[in-house]
């Protein structure tokens, strides 16, 4: 296995972890917290040194794993690869942000029409948004990875 | 992405420089071995200016270590 697809396997570990631990401690542990609060600053400052964490700690020990070795250096086929994920990442995020958008416009326009109350309000609109992020992320890992597990 | 329908002769070509390895290749050029292993197995076309590098290393031109099936080519004048 190529450096460049160990590196991806790890960024796809490393952002389900996170992703984890933030409902962990968003959702799961209590109320959740108020998006401008001393609790959300605090949550997203672990976060944030989580993810650097979780990142070296997986790129170190795949490196150790593999005893150092060859094809350090990325090319035109990684490059490639890349593009094709970031490509499909963006159809997958605009997708998404298409849907919330629907949402929102339906929320605040419609919500007596249907006889519920559908408004986003300005939590659940963040974390639409932050779960898109995510989405996004994952769709151009697995692009890549299937592109490097198939071979091209 | 599908298999390229340009085929090559590297394996050949590897064989006549004493047995260079996908390895060695691959660090002439600038490559992976992994990518070098795709486009010897006809899984990746390679950019043009890494085909030329490719030829380059084995002293070669570029048709004789890339093909590229021309079933219709006219005949000469």
């Amino acid at each position: 296995m190529a450096r460049s697809e160990a590196s991806i396997w790890v960024a796809l570990g490393a952002e389900l972890v996170i992703a984890a631990v933030y409902v962990k401690l968003v959702f799961l542990s209590g109320p959740a917290p108020a998006l401008a609060s001393a609790e959300m600053a605090a949550i997203i400052g672990k976060i944030i040194v989580l993810a650097i964490v979780v990142t070296l700690a997986g790129e170190i020990a795949f490196h150790i794993l593999r005893g150092g070795g060859d094809d350090a250096r990325r090319d035109e086929r990684d490059r490639l690869f890349a593009s094709h994920g970031n490509r499909n990442a963006y159809y997958a995020l605009t997708a998404g942000i298409a849907m919330v958008m629907a949402a929102a416009a339906l929320g605040s326009d419609h919500s007596s029409l249907f006889g519920v109350t559908t408004a986003i309000d300005r939590f659940v609109l963040a974390h639409a948004m932050l779960a898109l992020l995510i989405a996004a992320a994952m769709v151009k890992y697995a692009t890549m990875l299937f592109h490097y597990r198939r071979g091209w | 992405m599908a298999d390229t329908q340009i085929s090559n002769t590297i394996r050949k070509f590897r064989f006549m420089t004493g047995e260079m390895t996908q390895a060695d290749l691959a660090a002439r050029i600038g490559a992976t071995r992994q990518t070098v292993h795709a486009i010897e197995a006809g899984k990746y076309a390679p950019s043009l200016e890494l085909a030329f590098r490719i030829a380059r290393v084995f002293n070669a031109n570029l048709e004789d270590v890339f093909q590229y099936p021309w079933p219709d080519r006219p005949s000469g004048p």
